[in-house]
C-alpha cells in the first residue's frame, strides 16, 4: 500500500513540476539554514562538555562591590588555587590557566609568534585533552617545560620527533617541549594551543624578585577546581567566604571594595564568559539564531502548506473515488502524510548539498571549521533527518486532514470549491510568512545601521592612518626612543608616541585613585595611560580644560594628570584644574595636581560607555608605540618604511603591528556575525516566501482561468485582470506590513537596549522593508497575473 | 436486497429547507437490473448516493440485505463500500495519476486482498473488458468509452453484490453506450450482480427489467 502511495505522489510531484519544485527548493532552503544554525548553536552549547569530571569542575569567579555597584569577573588572583586546594578539604584539585597573550617562539632560525598560556600540573588529570605523546601526570611539572597540539608541533618541527625539542620563547628562556596533545575540538575555552608549566611563571617571577603571594593583583588568570560528587554547594559558599575573609577581606576593605569568590559550573563558562552574575550573557544571541532557524522553516512549512491545499480541487475527486472505494479516512491522511514526508526527505537530500556548499561562508562568518560529514556527526545527521520528517509530518497533517476531510458526495457531485475557512487559513499562512520577513528586514537594516554607526562615530580620538606596533622584546623597550626619533623623519610620519595603552585593544592598567586627603575607600576604579610626552598629540585627543603635558614642566613626568571628563564627573569635581588626586597602584603612589582636562575617548566598542581615565607621564613601562602616518600617500609605503625603521633597532623579535581601526573593528565579530546572518537569512526568508506566492498564484490562476475568460470577454482590459489577480495578495502583504512594525520596532529596541551608543530604530527603516517587500511580491504576482491576463480567453474557456 | 421505508431527504434552504425526496418506499431485490429516470434536478443522484451509504437520508429506514443502515457504524460502511457496493460514475472519476492497471487494482488495495491474487484478479477483468494492451496507459491517454470501461472495471473487481451507476454513459455516444449497456447486461446476467443505473435514456433504460421514475421527489 505504502508503495502504491509513493507511486501516486511521485507522479503528483512530477506533474505539478513548478510547485514541487517550489516546494523542495524552498524547504531545502530552510533546512540548509537550519542545518547551519543548529550547527552553530549546537557548537555553542556544547562548550568543554567532553570533559568525563566536567559536572563537578568549577571556574572560581569574582565579584567586586563598590559604593553599591557589583561588578562581576572571572579572573583570581594567583594565590587562589593553591590556597583553596590546601585550606578547603572538599576541594580535591585546583588548576589555573593564566593567558599571557603572544609570545614570540624561535626554534633553531625559524620564528613564530603565536598565544601563549600557562597552566597548572594538574590540567591533563582534570580535563580531558587526550595526549598523543608524553605522560599527562608529569608533562607540566617541571618549570620551563610546555605542551603542545599536534598542529602546532607539525607547524614548528615538521615531521621531527616534537618531544625534548628546545624552544626559545619571548628571547628570555628556554623550554621543553615534554608532550603532545590531540589536535583542539572546536568546542573548547579550556584548551590550548601551546601550554607552559605554571612552575614557570613561579620562576620567571622569583627571578624578577616578586612575589606569587598577591592576593589584589589581577591577570588574566583563570582559576578551575574540582569538587566531589554531590557536594553542597551551599556549604562551599559558606566555605569561599571564610577564605575570601582570611586573605583578601582586609586589603578589599582598605580600598572601599567588597571582594567575592563564586564558583561557576564549567558548562556555563562559554555562554557567560565574565562569570554567571555578569550581564554579558551569550545566550540572547542564541535565541536569536534558534529564532531565526524556525522562522525560515516555518515559512517553507506555509508555503507547503498553502500549495497543498490550493490544489484541493484538484486532489478532491481523488478522495472522493478513494472513499467511494471504501478507504478509511486514517489511509488518506496516512497518504497525505506520506507523500509530504517523501517530499521533505527530498528536500533533506538537497538541503544537505546546499549546507555543503554554503559551508565555506557559514565558516568565515562564524570563524570556525564546521564540517558536515565527520564521524561524530553521524548522530547529529540521523537527528536532522528525524527533524526533516517532523517537518513533513507538520506540514503534512494540515493539508491531509483537510483533504481527508471531504464528504465524497460533495466532490462526486460537482460542486466542490474551496470554502470560505479554507481561504482564510491560507490568507493567514502568508501574512505570517511574510510579516516574518518583513520583521528580518527590518532586523537587517537596523543591526547594518547600528554597526555603521559604531564604524562612522567620532570616538574622541582619530582613529585614522594610526598603526600600533607592539614592544614586546628588551632591545625595543631598550631603544624606544631613538626608533622614534628615527620614525619622526621619516616623511610618512607624522607623530609617535610609547604607551601601555593600544587603543582599539586595551587599556593598560586598572588602578584605583582617589582625591588626596579623603580615605582610601573613597577611590574611583580608573583606567590607567601612562606614555610620554606625545600621547594626546598623536591620538588627537582634545582637552576641554588646562594644557597638555610639556617636558617644560619639571613636574610633569612626576607629579601630573590629565584627567577625562568621565573622572570630572566621578570625583564629582567643580574646578578640576589645580585639584589634587593620589593614584595608587598598589607597588607605590604618586599625588599630583589636575593640569588638564581630556575629552572622552572610547578607546574600546561602543557597546559599553566611557570609564573613568587619567593619562600619566612615565618612561618606562610601555608596550605599544602608536604612529600617526599621514592623510595622504601610499599607505603601503608608510608602513614599510615604519617596518624597516623598526627592524634596524628590533632584530629579536619579528615586527607585529595592527592598524587601530581594524582593531575597533574587530570588537563588533558578534554584532557582525549578526548581521551577516541576518542580512542572508531574511533574504532567503523573503525568497522562500516569494516562491510560495509564485505557486500561489500559478494555482489561483489556473483555478480562475474560467472567470478570466468571461471577463475578457465581457471586455475587460489586461490591466483590469492583472490587477484583479495581484490586489489579493497585495492586500495581504500590507497586513503583514502592519503586524511586522510594530513587532520588530519593540524587538529592535530591546536589542538596542544592549548598548552605551546606539541609534534609534527610525521610520525609514520600516518604510525601506515595507516598500521592498511589497516590490519583490508585486513582481512575483504580476509575472503570473500577467501571463493569466494574456492568455486568449477562447483557450481557456474551451478547456472547460 | 434493499428496502427503503419513507424516505425522506431535505437540505436547509434559507429559513425553510428544501425537499428532494419525499416519502419514497422501494424494495429492490437481488440481481435485479433496475433504471431510474426522471428529470433533472428530480433527485435521482440524491436518491442514487442515498443508496450508495454517501449520504443520510432526513427521514425514514433503509434496510441493506435486512440489516439497518442508520445503525451502522463508520466501520461497517467502509467495510461494505470495500466489498458490497460498486461504483460508476458519469464522469469516469478516475485518479488520474494512476495507470488503468492501478485504478483497477486499487480497490483490491483497500480490501487487503494479497498480491499475487490481485495480480490474476486484475488480469481477469482487463482481459474480460478487451483492454490488455491498455493497461499502462494513463486515463488521459483514453477516450471517454474507454475510460468508462476502465471506471466499470474498477467498479467490479473487488466483486460487488450491487453496482450503482449514475448516468454512465451521459458522456458517451450511442454506440460507445450500447457497448457499456451490453456489458451491464452481462454482468447482471452471468455474474449475477445487481445493477442500478440512472439514465436520461430511454433506449438504455430498457436494459434494465424495472423502470422507476422519478418526478418532483416522489416515484411515480
Ligand atoms: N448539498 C445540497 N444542498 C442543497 N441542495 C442540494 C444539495 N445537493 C443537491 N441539491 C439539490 O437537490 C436537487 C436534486 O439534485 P440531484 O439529486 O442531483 O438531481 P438529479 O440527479 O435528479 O438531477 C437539486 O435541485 C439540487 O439543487
Ligand atoms: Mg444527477
Amino acid at each position: 500500500m505504502l508503495k502504491h502511495y509513493f507511486r501516486v505522489a511521485l507522479r503528483h510531484l512530477r506533474r505539478q513540476q513548478i510547485i514541487t519544485v517550489i516546494n523542495i527548493l524552498g524547504l531545502a532552503i530552510g533546512m540548509a539554514c537550519c542545518m547551519l544554525i543548529v550547527l552553530f548553536v549546537r557548537n555553542e552549547y556544547g562548550f568543554d562538555n567532553f570533559h568525563p569530571n566536567g559536572r563537578n569542575i568549577y571556574r572560581v569567579t569574582n565579584s567586586f562591590t563598590k559604593a553599591g555597584e557589583t561588578n562581576y569577573g572571572s579572573n583570581t588572583q594567583w594565590p587562589v588555587g593553591p590556597y583553596l586546594k590546601n585550606e578547603i578539604s572538599d576541594i580535591k584539585e585546583s588548576v589555573r590557566v593564566m593567558n599571557a597573550g603572544t609570545a614570540l617562539y624561535t626554534y633553531q632560525d625559524k620564528q613564530y609568534v603565536d598565544p601563549l598560556a600557562y597552566a597548572d600540573a594538574g590540567f591533563f588529570s582534570m580535563f580531558n585533552f587526550p595526549l598523543v605523546k608524553g605522560n599527562a601526570q608529569t608533562a607540566l611539572q617541571e618549570p620551563y617545560t610546555m605542551v603542545i597540539t599536534e598542529k602546532i608541533a607539525k607547524k614548528y618541527f615538521g615531521n621531527d620527533d616534537p618531544i625534548g625539542k628546545i624552544l626559545k620563547v619571548d628571547n628570555q628562556f628556554d623550554c621543553r617541549v615534554t608532550a603532545v596533545v590531540k589536535d583542539l575540538p572546536l568546542n573548547t575555552d579550556v584548551g590550548k594551543e601551546i601550554l607552559l608549566s605554571y612552575a614557570t611563571v613561579e620562576q620567571l617571577i622569583k627571578k624578577g624578585g616578586g612575589s606569587m603571594e598577591q592576593w589584589y593583583n589581577f591577570n588574566d588568570n583563570t582559576t578551575y577546581i574540582q569538587l566531589p560528587e554531590g557536594v553542597s554547594l551551599h556549604k562551599m559558599e559558606s566555605q569561599l567566604q571564610g577564605f575570601v575573609d582570611r586573605h583578601i577581606k582586609r586589603i578589599a576593605s582598605s580600598l572601599g571594595e567588597v571582594f567575592g569568590l563564586d564558583l561557576q559550573p564549567l558548562a556555563n563558562i562559554h555562554l557567560h564568559p565574565y562569570g554567571d552574575k555578569n550581564k554579558q550573557d551569550n545566550t540572547h544571541l542564541l535565541y536569536i539564531y534558534i529564532a531565526i532557524a524556525i522562522f525560515i522553516i516555518l515559512i517553507a512549512c506555509f508555503n507547503f502548506m498553502n500549495l497543498v491545499t490550493a490544489r484541493a480541487n484538484e486532489r478532491a475527486i481523488e478522495v472522493g473515488v478513494r472513499k467511494v472505494m471504501g478507504s478509511e479516512r486514517r489511509q488518506l491522511i496516512i497518504q497525505f502524510v506520506s507523500e509530504a514526508v517523501l517530499l521533505t526527505s527530498l528536500s533533506f537530500v538537497l538541503a544537505i548539498f546546499l549546507a555543503l556548499l554554503f559551508m565555506p561562508w557559514f565558516d568565515k562568518i562564524t570563524g570556525k571549521e564546521f564540517g558536515l560529514f565527520t564521524l561524530g556527526n553521524i548522530p547529529f545527521l540521523g537527528y536532522l533527518f528525524g527533524m526533516s520528517v517532523i517537518v513533513g509530518l507538520l506540514s503534512g497533517s494540515y493539508p491531509a486532514l483537510y483533504l481527508s476531510g471531504l464528504l465524497p458526495v460533495a466532490v462526486l457531485k460537482g460542486g466542490f470549491k474551496t470554502s470560505g475557512s479554507r481561504v482564510w487559513i491560507r490568507k493567514t499562512l502568508v501574512i505570517a510568512q511574510f510579516s516574518i520577513a518583513i520583521i528580518l528586514i527590518v532586523a537587517t537594516i537596523v543591526v547594518y545601521s547600528q554597526l555603521r554607526f559604531w564604524q562612522n562615530k567620532y570616538l574622541g580620538f582619530d582613529k585614522d592612518r594610526l598603526v600600533n606596533v607592539n614592544i614586546t622584546s628588551g632591545s625595543a623597550e631598550k631603544n624606544y626612543k631613538v626608533i622614534k626619533e628615527d620614525l619622526l623623519r621619516q616623511p610618512g610620519v607624522l607623530h609617535v608616541t610609547v604607551s601601555n595603552t593600544a587603543m582599539g585593544r586595551y587599556v593598560g592598567s586598572v588602578n584605583p585613585v582617589v582625591k588626596e586627603g579623603d580615605s582610601e575607600d573613597k577611590s574611583i576604579v580608573t583606567s590607567v595611560i601612562m606614555g610620554d610626552f606625545d600621547l594626546l598629540k598623536t591620538l588627537d585627543i582634545k582637552l576641554t580644560k588646562g594644557r597638555d603635558f610639556s617636558p617644560g614642566f619639571s613636574t610633569d613626568s612626576n607629579n601630573a594628570f590629565i584627567v577625562n571628563e568621565a573622572m570630572v564627573k566621578a570625583m564629582n569635581l567643580h574646578d578640576p584644574i589645580g585639584q589634587r588626586i593620589k593614584w595608587l597602584p598598589g607597588f607605590t603612589e604618586r599625588k599630583g595636581e589636575i593640569i588638564g582636562v581630556a575629552k572622552d575617548f572610547n578607546y574600546s566598542t561602543l557597546t559599553v560607555p566611557v570609564s573613568p581615565a587619567i593619562y600619566i607621564v612615565r618612561n618606562d613601562g610601555f608596550s605599544v608605540m602608536s604612529i600617526r602616518l599621514a592623510k595622504g600617500g601610499d599607505l603601503t609605503k608608510q608602513v614599510a618604511d615604519v617596518e624597516t625603521v623598526w627592524k634596524k633597532y628590533v632584530t629579536d623579535y619579528p615586527f607585529t603591528y595592527s592598524f587601530v581601526s581594524d582593531d575597533l573593528a574587530h570588537q563588533y565579530v558578534n554584532q557582525d556575525r549578526l548581521a551577516s546572518l541576518f542580512g542572508t537569512f531574511s533574504m532567503l526568508a523573503i525568497l522562500i516566501a516569494c516562491m510560495g506566492l509564485f505557486g500561489l498564484s500559478i494555482l489561483i490562476a489556473r483555478q480562475r482561468t474560467k472567470e478570466i475568460g468571461i471577463r475578457k470577454v465581457l471586455g475587460a482590459s489586461t490591466t483590469n485582470i492583472t490587477r484583479l489577480l495581484s490586489q489579493d495578495f497585495m492586500q495581504l502583504v500590507m497586513v503583514s506590513l502592519m503586524i511586522a512594525v510594530p513587532v520588530s520596532w519593540y524587538l529592535m529596541n530591546k536589542w538596542l537596549q544592549d548598548f552605551a551608543y546606539r541609534i534609534n530604530v527610525e521610520w525609514w527603516m520600516f518604510l525601506t522593508a515595507g516598500i521592498m517587500a511589497m516590490i519583490i511580491a508585486l513582481v512575483t504576482i504580476s509575472f503570473q497575473s500577467v501571463k493569466a491576463a494574456l492568455t486568449n480567453p477562447v483557450k481557456s474557456l474551451r478547456t472547460e | 436486497m434493499i428496502q427503503l421505508k419513507h424516505i425522506s431527504k431535505y437540505y436547509p434552504v434559507g429559513f425553510g429547507k428544501n425537499e428532494i425526496l419525499k416519502d419514497i418506499d422501494l424494495t429492490i431485490f437481488e440481481g435485479e437490473f433496475v433504471s431510474i429516470m426522471g428529470p433533472s434536478g428530480s433527485g435521482k443522484s440524491t436518491l442514487l448516493h442515498i443508496l450508495g451509504l454517501l449520504e443520510e437520508p432526513s427521514q425514514g429506514e433503509y434496510l441493506f440485505e435486512g440489516e439497518p443502515v442508520h445503525k451502522m457504524n463508520e466501520k461497517k460502511r467502509t467495510q461494505l463500500h470495500r466489498g458490497s457496493i460498486g461504483f460508476v460514475f458519469q464522469a469516469y472519476h478516475l485518479i488520474d495519476e494512476l495507470t488503468v492497471y492501478e485504478n483497477i487494482e486499487t480497490p483490491l488495495l483497500y480490501k487487503n486482498i494479497p498480491s499475487a491474487e490481485r495480480k490474476s484478479r486484475v488480469a481477469d477483468v482487463l482481459d474480460r473488458f478487451n483492454i490488455v494492451a491498455k493497461k499502462d496507459l494513463f486515463p488521459n491517454q483514453l477516450s471517454g468509452g474507454q475510460q468508462q470501461l476502465v471506471g466499470i472495471a474498477r467498479a467490479i473487481v473487488a466483486e460487488p453484490r450491487v453496482i450503482l451507476a449514475d448516468e454512465p454513459t451521459g458522456n458517451l455516444h450511442s454506440d460507445q453506450a450500447k457497448e457499456i449497456m451490453e456489458l451491464f447486461r452481462q454482468l447482471n446476467q452471468r455474474d449475477k450482480i445487481t445493477i442500478i443505473q440512472v439514465t436520461h435514456s430511454e433506449l438504455n433504460a430498457t436494459y434494465g427489467q424495472r423502470i422507476i421514475q422519478i418526478r418532483d421527489g416522489k416515484i411515480a
